[in-house]
């Protein structure tokens, strides 16, 4: 599926103490925008309006949704008409243009919590549901300024399956859990491996096998830095609570995929932690996580089967993230509770795409080894760090255009991040000059 | 890098602890790090420990009318002490200090406490609320805290992440100043203070007053570039509006003078896109992670000074206050805090330390008020400093500068991440991070050509069990006749065993005075008589070392440069230094 692509960038204005928002077609344009310091976009008014008298809601009404995804459509209809209502014009023009063929990929990106925790995926327009549009795909994003490129796949999707109920009050029913998981990933190519109340170091040694996707059913916590957690239990009967460097300290490279799933049999303690552990901060290098923002209404897990059902079968033909994520969602929205708009994708990888299929990889230089795949893998990473802290502070440098082309992939080892990174300032100062060519040329000899 | 003769060195003992999955007690504990030298066992889980601290405790903290009070203050520290020095976290603190004194440096307590819980029931406390820097020690009857063997700070996450960041000498300050109507302090007493403090050093400091802290006004302050921001003015944690959950603010003014409450997102957003690395919050309860108790609808974890340090943003170390802190305290705290964050000896933590110690001396109640447990440190730097003090540049100059400095850090924290990586990936990560070698040094080398007189250490690739030369390279753009280097190279002695200096060229005479414990050797190349020094960069000295890895893993084992002296001309003039490393592949 291709996608007209559009990033919504929400910033909290602290001067207006109020929130802008800003769209851009490409990360690339929204790093330039950062960069340059503007544009800081128009003003999104829904937190102006927090009187329940104006339609806004207040921190009581947000959290009781929070916790409990509302069974009634309506309530939640309500809510997205809010959302709908507060965005600027731009915003809702930003929607159209979407075909069924083509369709309009919203990408959804904030730094701040009171943004992300919005419920964007319940938008809902003047034609109904924004998100259950065909010709629209609402998704969340933690943009990079390089793209990850799509992995070649051959064989199964190796899928790591881990369940985890810690011993607390609010056990979860594991066996319908895994049911539902099994039910999932038995049709399409996987090969599943699956962990029941794994400690961290259980966790590491199943990893080993490099799965391509990692799926999370269980519990979350949040910090009082707001950043959010899994939670394992230990071979002491305890909690460990895993936050986003923790968990990017045991996944391998492997993983492309974490689904962090909420358990439906029993109450999440705190399912913030879920979609918070998803926003870890950039730097991070955690994988694309699809995940739950509310606790699904249905407990018999008729609206959870249906999401991972199709989501996996949609995952396995075609590699895309985002669509496997819209269709799921549109077979939870036929079990008739609002459940449909827990799930959401945050991308953290641009693209979405878990892999190409047999199509796609006529045109991708794929690494010959183990090596090259790794090398690759922290090119970009590197690239990112560079874009990051050479966009930030009151003197930016000027970054200059480093999309590595596939073909030169395999040679521009140290060219691709060398002179192709450099600040402006560097690349133009005669010595920088000099010493970079030097180093692109022996680079060409190796 | 660092401009320091003899700072105090650190080994850390790092715990982690857990809460159940709701959030609430007992609480497990982990040990995550400990010195070299603790037997590899003490690492890992210590055992479940049900608080001791209650909610009362906390409200009697909280509450400015008990104090002073030193035998409730020192039954409180005993209750946390309970709270987290288990029979095997208390086994492996005593060993850990040990291992530290053994190896002549101090020992770095830090805590990283997870989660919370809303609805706080009258005999719960939250482990983020747990008032570590209280901490009492029976035996040795002491605080923890107030010792600058033992520094008390608190971090996000397990694995500190944030490198120093270079800066080229001024630091730049500004202090934000907010007095709303109705909360009336006198604010210059601590703005007076802190301007004191930092007289002697006004050719290394600069200081902006932002005042009165609009929130205009305040990005206006922010947008100049500061390093340093220091907000003095009212914080709280409570109801904010028509919002139903309380929230953990700053108050700052609006245009006629009304407090204007700026959350922890907000406050947090102003720094997006600045050159703010450190926050120093003596505002109140700017570090209370939760409300007071209170029945609210949602759990509120937003403080303001966790919020700030979260990595989202470019902040990594905030000195903020858990529990209110009265006027006489903030100008103690201040006053001393100031005094010693520039000293070359001085980390972070010593500084705060050295504010609480201050504050005991300072105020009539000493140290049996609470006011010295209230500061906290909440950080996420992996070594002792936030900032390495450059000298300053020519404009032009300072800003490609700025910019090869954060390329190099880049590649810095890129490769060090290198020891969380996965066994099998260790191939590949090291051919990599070899392949990022050669460009370091070149921007390095460019570095040096900016600083114009400079002395740098190599970036060099090591196998364990062989012998590794470092090279040290002068770089200078004047001609005058070189007759002697002077010194101070920090390593991690668990990685790297300094076997030896090699002079080279002219500077053939080379003596070392050796801290092997410690890490540390005192280097002097000299030339028995001066020699004209040619313009541009040659290499002076060798530094060996043998080469270990203790766990096994590669790892980047930084080679610290300090307080370098090139005696030019007849004179010792003070040179930009800049550091080297061994990346340690352990792979046969």
């Amino acid at each position: 599926m291709e996608y007209e692509d559009r990033l919504w960038q929400f910033t909290l204005d602290p001067v207006g103490g109020t929130c802008r928002v800003a769209v851009f077609d490409t990360e690339r344009e929204l790093f330039d925008a950062a960069r340059a310091g503007q544009p800081r976009g128009e003003v999104f008014r829904y937190f102006e309006s927090r009187s329940p008298a104006r339609g806004g809601w207040s921190g009581s009404r947000f959290s009781s949704w929070r916790y409990q995804a509302p069974s009634d459509p309506a309530v939640v209809e309500h809510m997205g008409r809010e959302l709908w209502e507060a965005l600027p014009k731009s915003l809702q023009a930003s929607l159209e243009g979407g075909t069924p063929l083509r369709p309009a990929r919203i990408k959804i990106a904030s730094d701040a919590r009171r943004l992300t925790d919005l419920p964007w995926e319940w938008m809902y327009g003047p034609s109904g549901w924004i998100a259950l549009d065909e010709r629209v795909r609402i998704v969340r994003s933690v943009p990079l300024r390089f793209a990850a490129r799509p992995l070649p796949l051959t064989g199964p999707i190796r899928v790591l399956v881990c369940i985890s109920n810690p011993k607390d009050e609010r056990m979860m029913d594991s066996g319908r859990e895994i049911a539902v998981l099994d039910q999932a990933l038995a049709r399409g190519s996987f090969d599943c491996t699956r962990l029941v109340d794994p400690t961290l170091q259980q966790l590491q040694d199943a990893l080993r096998a490099r799965p391509l996707v990692l799926h999370y059913v269980g519990h979350a916590g949040v910090n009082p830095d707001e950043s959010g957690n899994l939670i394992l239990p230990t071979d002491r009967g305890t909690t460990y609570w895993v936050d986003g460097p923790a968990l990017v300290n045991a996944i391998p490279a492997s993983v492309h995929l974490l689904c962090a799933a909420t358990c439906f049999s029993a109450l999440n303690y705190d399912v913030r932690g879920l979609s918070r552990f998803a926003f870890a901060p950039p730097d991070l290098a955690l994988p694309t996580v699809v995940t739950n923002q509310s606790q699904p209404a249905d407990q018999g897990g008729g609206s959870s089967a249906a999401f991972w059902e199709t989501f996996y079968a949609q995952l396995a033909e075609t590699g895309d993230i985002v669509e496997a994520t819209h269709e799921g969602r549109r077979a939870a929205f036929t079990t008739t509770t609002a459940d449909w708009g827990s799930w959401l994708a945050v991308l953290r990888d641009n693209t979405g795409r878990l892999f190409l299929p047999p199509s796609g990889l006529e045109s991708l230089a794929l690494p010959e080894s183990r090596d090259d795949e790794i090398a690759q893998r922290l090119r970009r990473q590197l690239a990112n760090d560079f874009a990051r802290s050479l966009s930030s502070g009151s003197e930016p440098g000027e970054v200059a255009d480093m999309e590595i082309p596939a073909s030169d992939m395999k040679s521009s080892r140290l060219r691709g991040w060398s002179m192709k990174r450099m600040p402006t300032s560097l690349a133009h100062g005669s010595r920088a000059r000099e010493l970079m060519d030097s180093l692109v040329d022996r680079s060409r000899d190796e | 890098m660092a401009e320091t003769e003899s700072m105090r060195e650190y080994d850390e003992f790092r715990l982690v602890m857990n809460p159940r999955a709701d959030g609430r007690p007992p609480w497990s504990i982990y040990v995550d790090e400990c010195p070299p030298g603790v037997p590899a066992h003490v690492i890992g889980p210590a055992g479940d420990v049900a608080p001791t601290v209650t909610p009362n405790d906390l409200a009697m903290l909280r509450d400015a009318n008990r104090w002073p009070n030193s035998v409730l203050l020192k039954e409180i520290g005993v209750r946390v002490w309970g709270s987290v020095m288990t029979g095997q976290v208390a086994s492996a603190f005593a060993q850990s200090r040990a291992a530290a004194c053994a190896r002549g440096r101090s020992l770095r307590v830090t805590l990283v406490a997870k989660g919370a819980f809303d609805q706080p029931s009258a005999n719960e406390i939250a482990l983020c609320e747990l008032p570590l820097e209280v901490l009492y020690e029976q035996g040795a009857n002491a605080y923890v805290a107030v010792s600058n063997d033992t520094p008390v700070s608190r971090r996000p996450h397990a694995r500190p992440d944030a490198s120093p960041v270079a800066i080229h000498l001024p630091l730049r300050i500004t202090v934000a100043v907010s007095t709303p109507n109705g909360f009336n302090f006198d604010a210059d007493a601590e703005l007076d203070v802190i301007r004191q403090a930092l007289d002697p050093l006004a050719d290394r400091v600069r200081i902006d007053v932002c005042r009165p802290a609009t929130r205009p006004r305040f990005r206006q302050s922010i947008e100049s570039g500061p390093h340093v921001v220091h907000f003095i003015g009212h914080g709280d944690f409570s109801l904010v509006g028509d919002e139903g959950t309380p929230v953990g603010y700053l108050g700052f003014v609006t245009d006629n003078g009304d407090l204007d409450p700026v959350d922890a997102d907000q406050f947090a957003a102003f720094f997006t896109q600045s050159d703010v690395h450190l926050v120093v919050l003596t505002a109140c309860r700017s570090a209370a992670a939760m409300p007071e108790q209170q029945p609210y609808p949602i759990t509120a974890l937003d403080g303001v000074a966790q919020r700030l340090v979260s990595g989202i943003g470019p902040v990594s170390a905030v000195v903020a206050m858990q529990f209110d802190l009265e006027q006489p305290a903030a100008v103690a705290f201040s006053g001393e805090f100031y005094k010693n964050l520039l000293e070359p000896t001085c980390s972070l933590d010593d500084a705060v330390t050295l504010a609480r110690q201050g504050m005991c001396q300072a105020l009539p109640q000493g140290a049996a008020h609470r006011a010295w447990v209230t500061p906290t440190l909440h950080w996420r730097c992996r070594g002792s400093q936030v900032f390495e003090f450059l000298p300053p540049l020519a404009p032009e100059a300072q800003r490609e500068s700025t910019e090869v400095d954060r390329m190099i850090g880049t590649y810095r924290s890129f490769i060090v991440g290198i020891d969380d990586e996965a066994p099998e990936d260790w191939p590949g990560y090291l051919k990599f991070c070899q392949k990022s070698l050669p460009p370091i040094e070149a921007l390095l080398e460019r570095r040096a050509e900016l600083a114009r007189r400079a002395v740098r250490a190599g970036w060099v690739l090591a196998k364990v069990g062989t012998r590794v030369e470092v090279p040290l390279r002068l770089h200078l753009d004047t001609t005058a006749p070189v007759s002697q280097l002077a010194l101070t190279v920090a390593f991690p002695p668990e990685r790297l065993q300094f076997v030896g200096v090699k002079g080279l060229a002219s500077l053939a005479d080379a003596t070392a005075e050796v801290d092997a414990a410690a890490g540390l050797v005192s280097l002097k190349l000299a030339s028995p008589a001066p020699v004209a020094w040619l313009v541009g960069e040659a290499e002076v000295a060798r530094l060996v070392f043998d080469v270990a890895s203790p766990d096994g893993r590669p790892s980047l084992a930084e080679v610290d440069l300090r307080s370098v002296l090139v005696t030019q001309g007849g004179a010792d003039s003070p040179s930009d230094d800049l550091d080297g490393a061994v990346l340690i592949d352990p792979l046969p």
